[in-house]
């Protein structure tokens, strides 16, 4: 019996997006993002990011809970991810106690500041790039996939290469290419973590290298399918956010 | 009922703050300065150059616990030190407790509501609010101000029960030159509703989802909070005048749906203010009821920046009778009335600078109140601020009387 003929590249990305954007029927986990600037200087968000796959689709609804710094403590997202329209998102102002529905066709536009975009967050819809499976490598001894992706529509980068993990179909690394063929961003894969049968990304970094910064994202206390009740992802969770999934 | 308030409160705070598994503190340091950009005739203001200058400590404590019936409580109590009125004095911001039992909240004590889909602009959304502070470029936090009520909420609906009257505050003559077509010098009394089960005020929201569509359906019965001359003017030779003012009965129908559109946000909220002690229309110091429209829209433009227009109209619903009641030496409105807002928001730098500019223009009126804003966050706790508060307009219109009030407020915000 020779080898298993390769998966075309469709598929690996959607195995990817699978793999990095659905683990479970749901997620809870504990996020600690780090801004670092060229010198060094770093500004820490902390936050709860709670996830729910809803139906066989690929529509999902995401729960933030900001517990630092102080200027956007106990402020809460709630985002309606669908996988081939704009996102329905809504915030909620602690200060004021106001919920407010914001528009969100800015899917490439930074997640609180940090190197990653809403999309690099919660996902991408497979149909947004044409994707090459370029060649096959080893990356860190992981047995890679490598891709190159073009986004069909006008984007911040002109193209993309990814090393996919042949087994976990987690990607390890990225290279954001501009259209004069530099490496604009690039993301790693620092630590994978199996938790509950599902393999996670604990530990990653994007670095943005014009600009000298980066962002590094820890992931504790990763938790999937723990039975969130749909109720956590309405406006009454913005204003009373669900305390128990957020230590 | 005061006492039954309180009580209900105390039973809450009781019960939750039993078995606390953490209590957090937190709280904010604030230092905040307005400087008037103009000079003017302060006689009447004793805070001249400065209408603004104070240093606030707001601490915030908060816990909950879990069990069959959750509880959670939050205090936020101000220490404010202000150096306009040589001051120090203590403003209870948030103080309540909350119960929870399956989907339903029950929170009880002072606390800030607010709801409706306006950016400033208030249609169905009459709870308190403190304009003077907005006016001076206090932290927009300041604008609420916290109602002692009991609320109710559970999946689509909120009811709110407000036994105890708290009127806007609105800009006075302290900080504020401005003309007053009443008598300076009068003797001003303010009769506010009683605390009595007749008096409580009730407001209802009903909410949902159509397809991508947030709909809402707003009720009130309560008070205006804007104070009514009671009767007429006294006559000059009255020495000195007397004025006792009112907070006339006003009740509000509303409904409001928001969604998106050509990848933004669209909204339309409406309703009705039925202005109960003049219904006729012929009392002129008591507002008109009146039919309010507001629609929006909001986009993003480009990476980290936004925009939103927002128009809304006032209708009188008894003009005739309002323009035939007019008292000589008063503003008198015009029927319809437009208000026109533009915001645009810029993040920059790791959204670390956040740039901010806000206009309302008073469309029927020929006014306008522009706000612009930078905020850097210097640290993760320490921030600076300047905002400026530009009044513009000509005559005794709703926002050019202000235009001597022009100002920049300059604030540092310390976060832990």
């Amino acid at each position: 019996v020779g080898a298993a003929a390769e998966p075309d590249a469709d598929t690996i990305v959607r195995r990817s997006l699978q793999s990095l954007y659905y683990g479970g029927s749901d997620m809870v986990a504990q996020v600690t993002m780090s801004l670092i600037d060229s010198g060094g200087k770093s500004r820490v968000r902390s936050l709860s990011m709670l996830r729910k796959n809803v139906g066989a689709g690929g529509e999902q609804r995401y729960f933030i809970y900001f517990h630092s710094p102080p200027d956007v403590m106990d402020m809460t997202f709630l985002v309606h991810k669908f996988p081939d329209k704009d996102d329905d998102r809504w915030m909620f102002i602690p200060a004021v106690r106001m919920v407010k529905r914001v528009a969100a066709s800015d899917k490439r536009s930074s997640f609180v500041g940090s190197d990653f975009t809403y999309d690099d967050v919660s996902g991408r819809d497979a149909l947004d790039e044409k994707s090459t499976l370029v060649r096959s490598e080893v990356l860190n001894g992981r047995p890679c996939y490598v891709l190159e992706s073009v986004p069909r529509e006008r984007s911040s980068f002109a193209k993309r290469i990814s090393w996919i993990d042949k087994e976990r179909f987690l990607p390890l690394k990225e290279q954001f290419i501009s259209d004069k063929g530099e490496t604009i961003r690039t993301f790693s894969a620092d630590e994978v973590k199996e938790s509950g049968g599902v393999w996670t990304i604990s530990k990653r970094t994007m670095s943005d290298t014009r600009s000298g910064r980066r962002t590094e994202v820890l992931f504790r206390d990763v938790r999937y399918s723990v039975g969130l009740s749909d109720e956590v992802f309405t406006e009454g969770s913005l204003r009373s956010p669900p305390r128990q999934w957020l230590k | 009922m005061t006492r039954a308030c309180c009580v209900v409160v105390l039973a809450l705070l009781g019960s939750s703050t039993q078995a606390l598994g953490d209590v957090q503190t937190n709280g904010n340091v604030y230092a905040l300065y307005s400087i008037r950009t103009r000079n003017v005739d302060c006689e009447q203001t004793p805070s001249c150059a400065l209408p603004l200058a104070e240093e606030r400590f707001q601490l915030k404590m908060s816990g909950s616990s879990e069990s069959t019936v959750a509880s959670s409580f939050l205090g936020t109590v101000d220490f404010v030190a202000d150096h306009v009125t040589h001051t120090t004095r203590v403003e209870p911001r948030q103080i309540y407790a909350d119960l929870t039992w399956r989907s339903l909240t029950v929170r009880g004590g002072w606390q800030l509501i607010t709801w409706g889909i306006g950016d400033y602009l208030f249609v169905n959304d009459v709870f308190p609010k403190n304009f003077e502070s907005f006016f001076l470029g206090r932290p927009t936090e300041y604008l609420k101000e916290p109602s002692g009520a009991l609320r109710i909420t559970a999946p689509h609906i909120d009811f709110v029960l407000l036994p105890v009257f708290e009127p806007d505050h609105l800009p006075s003559p302290l900080r504020f030159a401005y003309t007053d077509p009443l008598p300076p010098d009068a003797i001003r009394t303010f009769s506010t509703p009683a605390p009595a089960v007749e008096n409580t005020e009730a407001a209802l929201r009903l909410s949902g989802t159509v397809g991508r569509w947030d709909v809402a359906l707003y009720g009130y019965r309560g008070f205006s909070r804007s104070p009514a001359l009671a009767s007429p003017p006294p006559p000059p030779s009255d020495v000195p005048p007397t004025l006792v003012f009112r907070y006339p009965r006003l009740n509000t129908a509303g409904a409001s749906v928001e969604g998106p559109l050509f990848g933004g946000l669209v909204g339309v909220e409406g309703a009705y203010y039925d202005s109960e002690d003049d219904r006729a229309g012929s009392n002129p110091f008591i507002d008109n009821s009146e039919v309010r429209a507001l629609a929006s829209y909001s986009h993003p433009l480009w990476e980290d920046a936004s925009m939103g227009v927002q128009a809304l109209s006032q209708t009188m619903m008894n003009y005739d009778e309002y323009a035939a009641a007019a008292v000589p030496g008063f503003p008198t409105l015009k029927r319809l009335r437009w208000t026109g807002t533009l915001r645009f928001t810029q993040l920059l730098v790791q959204q670390l600078v956040q740039f901010n500019f806000f206009a309302f223009v008073g469309i029927t009126e020929h006014d306008a109140y522009l706000i612009p804003s930078l905020r850097y966050a210097l640290t993760d706790n320490l921030s600076a601020e300047a905002v400026g508060n530009v009044f513009l307009g000509e005559g005794e219109t709703s926002l050019g009387r202000f235009r001597h009030n022009s100002n920049v407020r300059l604030g540092m915000q310390y976060g832990f």
